[in-house]
């Protein structure tokens, strides 16, 4: 699985390689558009973003927009010294247009993040001698509770004629926050996954 | 013939020892609550009671249960009120639902070993796969749980 986080990826990266805050940056390239910087400026609250996090520790953030739907989390992961990862805690912030069932929404980010958290640390399928290797979840890892961090859903509606999608947005972006608060908290940068194969060096 | 007590019913089967429990409750006996998941005890679906005790059915065979008692989630209260299932119901974890059975039933062995979790206490014995993710949930309906308990 390749990674690519939306427009100007490139430019992000030149930003970031320049020391630009990586909040800052997207508010910047998000101006025009004030739906997206409602769900942006909510989960940069609500994560005390800026804040110092202690050693080996990171936030990530990363914003999209999917079956009509803008999510935004930030992710804050620790990162062991023998460089294993672990997603204490996801602030998520989304705006689907308007909301039935507050309770369902909310239900479906929380979970949809777990099930994106499997397929950034561990979801991989290999194929060999013609064969799919992992068969059971005995060679598929999954997350459990051990794995699953306090996750915090915030509506940013912006109402109008858009009634967004909830079932795939969470997913979907769980991998580039997580990707990216492990830049943050090591400095390597995340090009394919899942993050078991990735070599992390923690704090020394 | 193998004697087994299920939900309270004693059960004469005319089945081999080394049948899956799992089988048995669901083939021989037609309660299907109980899922089978992955077959070699990693999802926890088939989480049944045995003389009290959360096992995984589908790793046990009816042989090593006969005389004892073994609880499926049908059995697990007359009314459904048992303080997990309320829990399950008010938090609403449930999604699709496949695991949800063998969520409840290992809940509710956890709870009486541990009446006040903590959340590590969550993670730490409760192994249950859950692909639609209820994660979250569960851990604020066993900590509802656990309060109906007390009272
Ligand atoms: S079916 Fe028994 S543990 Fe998965
Ligand atoms: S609710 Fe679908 S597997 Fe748990």
């Amino acid at each position: 699985m390749r990674l690519v986080e939306g427009q100007g990826r490139t430019r992000l990266a030149g930003a970031l390689a320049a020391g630009q805050d990586a909040y800052k940056f997207r508010r910047a390239l998000l101006e025009h558009r004030p739906d997206f910087l409602g769900v942006l400026d909510k989960i940069a609250e609500k994560s005390d973003w800026g804040k110092p996090l202690g050693q080996g520790r990171g936030r990530g953030i990363a914003i999209f927009e999917c079956y009509d739907t803008i999510i935004g989390q930030v992710a804050e992961v620790t990162v062991s010294k023998k460089g294993e990862v672990r997603v204490d805690r996801v602030v998520a912030s989304v705006d689907c247009g308007h909301v039935v069932n507050p309770g369902i929404v909310e239900a479906q980010i929380q979970s949809g993040v777990i099930y994106g958290l499997s397929a950034a640390l561990y979801g991989e399928i290999t194929i060999k001698d013609g064969r799919v290797e992992q068969s059971n979840f005995d060679s598929y890892q999954v997350v459990t509770l051990a794995d699953t961090p306090k996750i915090e859903v915030y509506l940013a509606l912006s109402g109008g004629k858009k009634w967004g999608g909830i079932g795939e947005p969470g997913t979907a972006s769980t991998a580039l926050a997580i990707a990216n608060e492990v830049f943050a908290a090591t400095g390597t940068r995340v090009r394919s996954l899942p993050l078991k194969n990735v070599k992390l060096v923690g704090p020394a | 013939m193998i004697s087994i007590t299920v939900n309270g019913k004693v059960h004469r089967l005319d089945v081999e020892p080394e049948m899956p429990l799992l089988w048995v409750i669901r083939d021989e006996l037609g309660l299907t609550g109980t899922k089978f998941g992955c077959g070699i005890s990693m999802c926890g679906a088939c989480t049944v009671h045995v003389n009290g005790e959360a096992v995984r059915s589908c790793g046990m065979v009816v042989g090593d249960v006969a005389g004892k008692s073994v609880t499926t989630i049908e059995g697990l209260s007359p009314d459904s009120k048992h303080p997990v299932q309320q829990a399950w119901l008010a938090e609403g974890v449930p999604q699709y639902g496949y695991c949800q059975c063998g969520q409840i039933m290992a809940a509710a062995a956890f709870l009486k070993e541990h009446p006040k979790p903590s959340d590590a206490d969550i993670d730490a014995n409760l192994t249950n796969i859950c692909r639609c993710g209820t994660y979250v949930r569960i851990r604020s309906a066993i900590h509802r749980a656990a309060a109906l308990m007390k009272t």
